[in-house]
């Protein structure tokens, strides 16, 4: 018989050592120790560890076997610039904190190293991670050490313009803490969680605190008109990064025996206003803690409840920590700040307008009866010959004819002049035939459209003189006894000043109603 | 010194105004708050967490251990859990949630002894199977790869893949890494996985801590190829973290260089020092029959011994045989002149050695097998690599 050669060219069958070694493939071996066959065709030694790796030098961690270690990147470098950057989270069992160790992505390992960051926990965990949205959580898989997080918050809070590029406080760090989404009662407490009624003041700087305490203030004040009828107690929560809401806190006056503070209302309306404190300077210094004792925290939603009626807590309102609505956040001075913006028309009697009682003016004079409102055929306080809306007949020379279009003649004293500034309102007016009719400007006494400024005297002394305006309008239908009234509105449409309601005798001019443009749809 | 304080709305007096009290808002549901959580592992699935084997402080205060239960968060609240958003597959048969893990929109949940598979394609979870004797007792003996989740318990090492559970000791129906093999591998609690994603291999780590006798002994999985090797104290043998991939997709882990101290190390798929311990033993090669043949000689292509142009002159490999399935691999292979070869030759590029079979075992031969073992001279190079292998035989006719 000839010689023959049997050729094995390849090996990547591996190890197989559970068949007789005569009954495997010719690619598979009895053995494979110390040899590697990922290369199809040969064998080649199998690899190992190397001190290549990202740190070869060693550092200080005692390791939990087992446990520790994690890859995680940002969208922000360890210089907390907005580069991205890779982490390695590590473990350090002698001292119980994650210490993270940054690659220097963007200088290409140029400066490695070890962040100032660290996760510190009181005791020994056997550490697990997950990361999700820019934040690292730690968890101790023996059920010992509270969970923690680990992440880059950037967040510009109090906002006081429009646009944020003016704030109060700039938190922009890397930071870290308990996971647990904590409610107020526990990072502010409940003896530092208030319902303040800022009916005659604002709160007042014993109220407000030099910020060494963590406070949260929910003040209110009504006026009347309202449908908010009962006694109302109230709770806020916190709302964390991710839109995550924390469990609820009620506002007590009794914590320990759970009594609630309360507010009682009858038939008003209700406004809200939130303070929290910032301490002794109008600024917080940038990346200074977070005043409500989280950095995760961007905002308040808020919750109420009738006493007796619901047992649910209902959704009140929302308070963005950030933005902050539409007229964002102001830094208030509770020293020196506390009768800010309250409307004071309480008016001397300067021997024109002393029928007045909150700074809003409709009648023609103060020495006429009530009944002859400021009425005018033209914007600029003249009367047309004959006078065009005013009835001429027997006894009636001071009631007007329906649906005549007239100017309403609107005085207004402020005489607080503090917290007004660039502060501009609207008119409520009641009676004519379209009602209320709301006016955001008007007229004044120069034949200008000006917007209804809350600070009043604009064209003479604020606070001493009064500000005109001509508001356009239709007398309402005949009757005897037509109530009109003005009210001033702040620029939430709350009302801060009322004329309070004055009569006409309207006669029937002949003129038609104007036209109802409901249209009926035929289906 | 003034008082200050953030006000909003951010005008003075300026209140957010309510006419009449939003009854038609919505309530706030606290019945299933979780105050705090503490949690043993944790999966992603699309946007939601789950974290697994929890104790909980329920919204009255009150410590509850849950070891059976999983807790999905709100999509992306990570941070939110409560009560009316768990999942548990089995309460009370015993076992322990050890590890969750995901492959596209599957959560695979770990337990000692069994292995759920949890559809999570719908707002409610459902359970998709549940696999008996396919739980792991250590949370790094799970690992995700790009081609499905690989885990191994004492019984054998598995994958998902998305559509079915494989048992990676069997390829091709038939089974390749023996009992024995595994049993002696196995540690208990201590046996990690990790992925080599370049490579495409999944490497098993013994000894997560230095009081395991084979601490750093390893064994590798190709996922290509579907084959496994081993590594002899490959690995550190100190206390180890768990494996992990970096930002190059290098598998990484730390070991305790020192007291207190910890060194990174790198996996590195090619050998960057030499191997201490190499065992390599073909099949026994009958040639398709069992009838006697004579061997002549086994032709081996290989190279290797010259490392960073250092000529060590050796590889320091030892070639030696076995006939007839005997496990005695006594057999000396020689050069043409008759020398013992005892380390075959280093080489820069590929070369065949031509090593003769001994004439006392050449004859009357059914079956053999070659063995490339470290010679006594020291570790094997770590570039050495063959090529192919070539036996040069010659039937016998049958008297």
């Amino acid at each position: 018989m000839p010689k023959k050669e049997y050729r094995i060219l390849g090996f990547h069958g591996g190890l197989n050592d559970h068949s007789d070694a005569k009954d495997i493939r010719d690619i598979d071996l009895k053995s494979a120790t110390g040899v590697s066959v990922h290369r199809i065709g040969r064998l080649v030694g199998i690899g190992n560890n190397t001190n290549t790796a990202v740190n070869s030098s060693e550092f200080t961690a005692d390791i939990e076997p087992g446990y520790g270690l994690h890859y995680f990147s940002t969208d922000v470098n360890n210089a907390e610039t907005k580069t991205s950057e890779d982490w390695l989270a590590i473990y350090d069992k002698a001292n119980t904190k994650v210490r993270l160790y940054y690659r220097d992505k963007v200088n290409n390992n140029a400066s490695p190293g070890f962040s100032s960051e660290e996760i510190t926990f009181s005791g020994n965990i056997k550490a697990n991670y997950y990361y999700a949205d820019g934040m690292l959580r730690i968890g101790d898989a023996g059920h010992n050490e509270r969970s923690k997080w680990f992440g880059y918050i950037d967040n510009d809070l109090f906002w006081t313009n429009q646009y944020g590029t003016i704030n109060l406080h700039d938190i922009n760090k890397w930071s870290n803490g308990d996971q647990r989404l904590l409610p107020v009662s526990n990072l502010i407490g409940e003896d530092y969680f208030n319902l303040v009624d800022l009916s005659s003041a604002n709160p007042d700087a014993t109220t407000i605190g030099d910020g060494t305490q963590i406070k949260l203030i929910l003040g209110y004040w009504t006026t009347e008109g309202g449908e908010w009828s009962g006694n109302y107690s109230f709770g806020c929560t916190f709302i964390y990064e991710g839109d995550q809401e924390s469990a609820l806190s009620v506002i007590y006056d009794d914590a320990l025996n759970e009594i609630e503070t309360t507010a009682n209302f009858y038939e008003e309306q209700v406004m809200f206003q939130v303070f929290i404190p910032m301490g002794t300077s109008s600024t917080i210094a940038t990346d200074a803690s977070h005043r409500l004792g989280d950095d995760r925290i961007i905002g308040l939603n808020w919750y109420f409840k009738q006493q007796g009626e619901d047992e649910d807590w209902i959704f009140l309102m929302h308070t963005d920590l950030k933005e902050g609505g539409k007229h964002h956040w102001k830094a208030y001075n509770a020293t020196a700040e506390t009768s800010y913006g309250y409307w004071d028309g309480e008016v001397v009697n300067d021997g024109l307008k002393d029928s007045v009682t909150e700074g809003v003016d409709i009648l023609l004079n103060s020495s006429t009866p009530e009944t002859h409102i400021a009425f005018w055929d033209n914007s600029n306080g003249t009367n047309n010959t004959p006078i065009g809306w005013k009835d001429t007949g027997t006894g009636a020379s001071t009631s007007g004819l329906s649906y005549s279009n007239v100017y309403l003649e609107v005085n207004l004293n402020n005489n607080n002049i503090n917290g007004f500034n660039n502060r501009y309102g609207f008119l409520r007016v009641w009676g004519g035939a379209i009602s209320p009719l709301y006016v955001n400007s008007a007229l004044d006494s120069s034949a200008n459209i000006d917007e209804i400024a809350l600070k009043t005297g604009q064209d003479g002394t604020p606070g001493t003189d009064w500000d005109t305006y001509f508001v356009p309008m239709v007398l309402p239908g005949p009757g005897t006894d037509r109530e009109f009234r003005v009210e001033v509105l702040d620029e939430n449409f709350a009302v801060i000043a009322d004329s309070e309601i004055k009569t006409m005798t309207i006669a029937d001019s002949g003129k038609e109603a104007p036209p109802d443009y409901e249209q009926e749809v035929e289906i | 010194m003034a008082n200050y304080a953030a006000m909003n709305p951010g005008k003075y007096h300026l209140g957010q105004l309510f006419r009449y009290p939003p009854l038609q808002n919505r309530r706030l549901n606290e019945r299933y708050i979780i105050q705090e959580v503490k949690w043993k592992t944790s999966a992603m699935v699309g946007r939601r967490i789950y974290i697994g084997n929890v104790e909980i402080k329920d919204k009255d205060g009150k410590l509850r251990t849950m070891s059976d239960t999983v807790l999905k968060s709100r999509a992306g609240k990570f941070d939110t859990f409560t009560t009316d958003r768990l999942i548990d597959v089995a309460v009370g048969d015993g076992e322990d949630i050890i590890r969750l893990a995901s492959f596209a929109d599957r959560l695979l949940q770990y337990k000692q002894n069994t292995m759920y598979i949890i559809n999570c394609t719908k707002s409610l979870e459902i359970l998709e199977s549940k696999h008996k004797f396919k739980g792991v007792d250590h949370h790094n003996a799970v690992c995700e790869t790009d081609y499905g989740i690989v885990w191994c318990n004492e019984h054998g090492v598995y994958m998902y893949n998305g559509r079915s559970v494989n048992e990676l000791f069997i390829t091709e129906g038939v089974r390749n890494v023996s009992e024995e093999t595994w049993d002696s591998f196995y540690s208990k609690g201590k046996t990690s996985v990790g992925y080599l994603p370049d490579s495409k291999q999944v490497i098993f780590v013994r000894g997560v801590d230095s009081s395991d006798t084979d601490s750093g002994d390893i064994l590798i999985y190709d996922l290509v190829s579907a084959s496994w090797v081993k590594g002899d104290s490959q690995i550190n043998a100190e206390d180890k973290t768990n494996l992990i991939n970096d930002w190059n997709n290098d598998l990484i882990y730390g070991y305790e260089s020192d007291v207190a101290k910890t060194t990174l190390q790198k996996y590195s798929v090619t050998p960057t020092s030499s191997i201490a311990t190499m065992d390599i033993k073909t099949k026994f090669f009958n040639f398709g029959n069992q009838s006697r043949k004579k061997i002549y000689k086994v032709e081996i292509t290989y190279k290797g011994g010259v490392i960073d142009n250092i000529d060590y002159e050796t590889t320091n490999v030892l070639p030696q045989y076995a006939v007839d399935s005997s496990n005695s691999y006594s057999g000396v292979f020689r050069d043409a002149n008759g020398n013992a070869i005892t380390n075959i030759p280093s080489s820069s590029d590929w070369s065949v050695i031509e090593l003769y079979t001994s004439p006392i075992d050449n004859n009357n031969v059914k079956s053999i097998s070659i063995q490339l073992t470290e010679a006594s001279a020291g570790a094997v190079r770590q570039n050495f690599e063959i090529n192919d292998i070539t036996i040069v035989y010659r039937q016998k006719s049958v008297k």
